[in-house]
């Protein structure tokens, strides 16, 4: 058991930017959305930070979402103009969030719900999986 | 019937525990951060106490919490050792950044070594 202490005096984080997605990133049909029965359209259900692309200054995550729809972000730690719907309370300088691709999965209307890295595969194969359910696997 | 048991290690008293435990992360340095449980709109972030008790490593202390601004956060990751990247509803991202410089950030290996000589 923790004996509850909560919350830390001096907490060594402090908000940097907040960015909502949820007016930017579901431009497609919403008539495809009414089709497909999701229980809340646009929540994001898992993310990863793709470990083969990344340096200093920049890092790109991909992320699944109900509405059967990957999404590929670039974080950049070091942008001379922040992202102007990049909600920052006034403390933040250099960080900005965009969406730089995403897609809308044609898959029988199996929700992804995991998604990983691949390592080392064939560029046929594609760096990205996508499990979407009953044992279906999707790659990019 | 889940069998309780088999829980090592208990991390959120559930005595206190009025909300859904919504994300679980192992940071880098082997803390453990948890959104949900005792506060809907924080992340507790807990680290393995090999001091506390001889014998017994399944115990957990507070060293950190984030105040996450209202946000019921879903997803958590470490972009790297200064920044967490946090989402909750409807892809609500929102970035908070670590002070480097705060000695608690660093690695014990002292401790680990510890843990490991108990082995």
């Amino acid at each position: 058991m923790v004996k509850r202490e909560t919350p830390v005096k001096n907490s060594r984080f402090t908000f940097r930017g907040r960015f909502n997605d949820t007016t930017e990133s579901f431009k497609h049909d919403e008539a495809q959305y009414a089709t497909r029965h999701q229980p809340s359209v646009g929540e994001t259900i898992s993310m990863i930070q793709l470990k083969q692309f990344q340096n200093g200054h920049k890092c790109w995550l991909m992320s699944i979402n109900f509405g059967f729809q990957v999404n590929l972000w670039e974080i950049n730690f070091n942008a001379t103009m922040p992202a102007k719907n990049l909600d920052d309370g006034g403390n933040n300088e250099r960080i900005s969030i965009k969406r730089l691709w995403f897609d809308i999965i044609d898959n029988d209307n199996w929700q992804p719900f995991c998604i990983t890295e691949l390592r080392n595969q064939p560029a046929a194969v594609g760096n990205i999986a996508l499990g979407c359910g009953s044992g279906t696997l999707m790659f990019y | 019937m889940y069998d309780t048991k088999r829980v090592r290690g208990q991390v959120v008293d559930a005595k206190e525990l009025p909300f859904q435990v919504s994300g679980v992360l192992l940071l880098a340095n082997g803390d453990i951060a948890v959104s949900g449980g005792p506060s809907k709109f924080e992340i507790l972030i807990y680290r393995h106490n090999f001091k506390l008790q001889k014998g017994r490593r399944d115990t957990v202390m507070l060293v950190d919490s984030v105040d996450t601004r209202g946000c019921n956060v879903l997803h958590m990751l470490e972009i790297n050792a200064k920044y967490l990247l946090v989402i909750g509803h409807l892809a609500d991202f929102r970035i908070f950044e670590r002070d480097l410089n705060s000695p608690d950030q660093t690695f014990f290996p002292e401790q680990y070594s510890l843990a490991a000589a108990q082995n």
